[in-house]
């Protein structure tokens, strides 16, 4: 049944309302996203090295690191 | 390759592009020092050529990537005819957008891949972040009108899996950043490739395949990123911008993506991403602190982009790719704040400088998009400080020397400042300039209307951007301003469907702007009356901003700024627009019609 059909009753829940909740709530799970699971490692941002924005790390290859709270 | 990873194509048009601008900037500095420096050097003398090499060199900067374009330019290569053997997901990020318009695009692209015969190979995932109840609800039924469109419950019923999905996260963790990444944590795995999209985006099915075939030819190709072009556009502010971006930017794109090499860009929509790297790399963490600069990543495809690069994946943009399409902002309000996000994502970056493991050139993008928002602080200084130096000048001394018979008149080096006023205004001329004959000569002007109609699109696009740069700089130099105090922007609620705007709304959002320009101008006149005719290109815009925002969000009309999508709408737009009318017949109803929490309830 097309969404659009779904009959407004300001009053009572139509039989045919209450279908379309149905139908909708089916369509929602059929086309839920499908279990695939992939692991994302969350990247390391913070702490630095002490190479100049890279551009002189190219050059200097000196490094530190100054993690915060490290 | 060089130690940082450019290759020497790359490298060298770097190298060539900074060492040109480096060059003009310290021209201009150095001319300026010697026409403040006539009446003897003071503190601030040095302060103004400091200035005049940044915003120089800024200039010249951007000038410089039009340059390498036009050298760079070369033309497209064939399209790949290779067979596509892998399985990519669509995917649609929404967040409290209009659904029934996201939910025709995805329609239209649907159909777009079903015109070459691809559509097996692709699913599509609306991936909802949406917080308001009333359109989570509106998402849900017209996830049902998509469903029952492409007749998903007669695949389902033949045993086929369905290639439409919906999910909605109760909570927008991590923003949009967060939303892909919860994707590919429940689904990836099924995936080789993910088609990235905004919720205005629109691709053509010939471009996603040419990308998907690019993609497999090359492995180590981690992002694949197209230009958009902007489409829609109805007011005048929108149409110049959709003239500019549709005219310029391909020009640019090419240049930027003759310096980038490898370490190209990503734009956070209508790009290709390889699975298996996104998911290696590219996992943001939350900075330690509070926003601004603490917390979520904002602009998180600036670092995305980053993170591909430094695992060693390569990403590149192809202005090549045409049928990528975007929608843009209509007034100069939506664009402003658009700009605050940006500026606060941008600003963020700041803390991602010294990030360990980036590539050179990564960096040099996070300090360029920094700079982009610092850039109107400078000239505001600049301007401040000729105010100031004019107004503390010396008297000047005729007769230096005691007992002297001849007076000595003060050497005049107006001429050099007036050098460099000129050559900044090459400098923001030159590039559009050298783009129109460059289009002209290769015929690119056909779609904007002829060589003729692309320069008065160019000229009028010349005067009304020079007119808004005043406004833009004082909305920019706020943005960073709080910013930079943690605080909120504090916009007026405005807009209607059409992005037209009332005079009161613009009142409301540029009244400050005027007080400013009132200033600006009795300031100058009080103290530097001298300065009062260069100051007015600024002054009387700032007085006039109300008038200036209201008007250019007026509806406009060809020919003015024609472009080609104008000129002949393409197919995935047109499908667009004919699947929202059909949709959106019955509207009424579709209104009336009770949503599930409302029934519960």
């Amino acid at each position: 049944m097309d969404a659009q059909l779904m009959t407004p009753n300001s009053t009572t829940h139509s039989n045919e309302a209450l279908e379309g909740i149905a139908r909708q709530n089916d369509v929602l799970a059929r086309g839920a996203l499908p279990e695939a699971p992939m692991v994302m490692q969350r990247q390391v941002l913070e702490g630095a090295s002490f190479s100049v924005l890279g551009l002189l790390g190219a050059l200097v290859p000196v490094k530190g690191r100054i993690a915060r709270g490290r | 390759m060089t130690r940082s990873g450019a290759s020497v194509g790359a490298f060298s048009a770097r190298a060539f592009a900074l060492l040109v601008s480096i060059g003009l900037g310290a021209g201009a500095a150095a001319l300026f020092l010697q026409f403040g420096a006539a009446d003897g050097y003071q503190l601030v003398d040095g302060l103004r050529a400091a200035l005049v090499f940044i915003t120089t060199f800024w200039l010249a900067w951007g000038a410089m990537q039009s340059v390498e374009g036009l050298i760079s330019a070369k033309a497209p290569p064939a399209p790949l005819d290779t067979p596509i053997t892998t399985r990519t997901a669509i995917l649609m990020p929404v967040y409290n957008e209009d659904p029934t318009a996201v939910f025709a695009r995805v329609a239209a692209m649907d159909d777009a891949l079903e015109r070459h015969g691809l559509r097996a190979h692709f699913d599509f995932a609306i991936l909802s972040d949406t917080q308001d109840a009333t359109v989570a609800a509106a998402e849900e039924r017209w996830f049902v009108r998509l469903w029952d469109d492409r007749k998903q419950d007669a695949r389902v019923e033949n045993g086929q899996e369905p290639r439409f999905f919906y999910r909605r996260r109760a909570r927008n963790t991590g923003r949009k950043a967060g939303n892909i990444q919860d994707f590919f944590e429940r689904s990836g795995a099924r995936y080789d490739f993910a088609l990235i999209l905004d919720a205005d985006s629109l691709m053509d099915g010939a471009t996603i395949a040419e990308m998907v075939r690019r993609m497999q030819a090359e492995p180590r190709l981690g992002l694949l990123q197209t230009l958009p072009r902007i489409v829609n556009a109805r007011s005048r502010f929108g149409r110049a911008m959709q003239f500019a971006a549709g005219f310029y930017s391909p020009v640019f794109a090419q240049g930027q993506a003759a310096m980038q090499g490898a370490t190209g860009p990503f734009w956070g929509h209508n790009a290709l991403v390889r699975v298996p790297a996104f998911v290696e790399a590219c996992a943001l963490p939350e900075l330690s602190g509070p926003p601004p600069f603490g917390g979520h990543i904002l602009s998180h495809d600036y670092v995305e982009a980053a993170l591909l690069a430094r695992a060693g994946w390569g990403v590149r943009v192809d202005p090549d790719l045409t049928g990528s399409f975007e929608e843009g902002p209509e007034n100069m309000i939506d664009f402003a704040k658009r700009d605050r996000r940006w500026c606060q994502g941008n600003l963020q970056h700041i803390r991602l400088l010294p990030a360990p493991g980036l590539k050179a050139w990564s960096r040099f993008v996070f300090f360029q998009g920094i700079l982009s928002y610092i850039a109107p602080l400078f000239w505001v200084m600049f301007l401040a400080s000729n105010l100031y130096a004019t107004a503390t000048a010396p008297e000047p001394d005729f007769f230096p020397e005691p007992f002297q018979l001849f007076p000595v008149f003060p050497s005049d080096q107006t001429s050099k400042a007036v050098g460099v006023a000129v050559g900044v205004f090459g400098l923001l001329v030159f590039p559009k300039v050298l783009i129109l004959i460059d289009a002209a000569l290769r015929g690119r002007v056909a779609g904007f209307g002829g060589t003729w109609n692309a320069l008065r699109g160019m000229s009028v696009e010349l005067v009304t951007s020079s007119i808004n740069a005043p406004i833009m700089l004082m909305w920019q130099t706020r943005a960073v301003l709080q910013v930079l105090s943690g605080r909120d922007g504090g916009w007026p609620a405005q807009v209607r469907g059409d992005g037209s705007l009332t005079f009161a709304d613009s009142l409301a959002a540029s009244w400050w702007i005027v007080l400013w320009g009132i200033a600006v101008i009795f300031l100058t006149q009080t103290f530097g009356p001298d300065l009062l005719l260069w100051v007015l290109p600024i002054g009387i815009p700032l007085v006039i901003a109300p008038l200036v925002v209201w008007l250019s969000s007026q509806r406009s009309t060809p020919p003015v700024f024609l472009t080609p999508e104008e000129r002949h709408l393409p197919q995935v737009i047109q499908d667009h627009e004919r699947i929202l009318s059909d949709w959106t017949q019955g509207a009424a109803a579709q209104a009336c019609a009770p949503t599930s929490a409302q029934l519960i309830a």
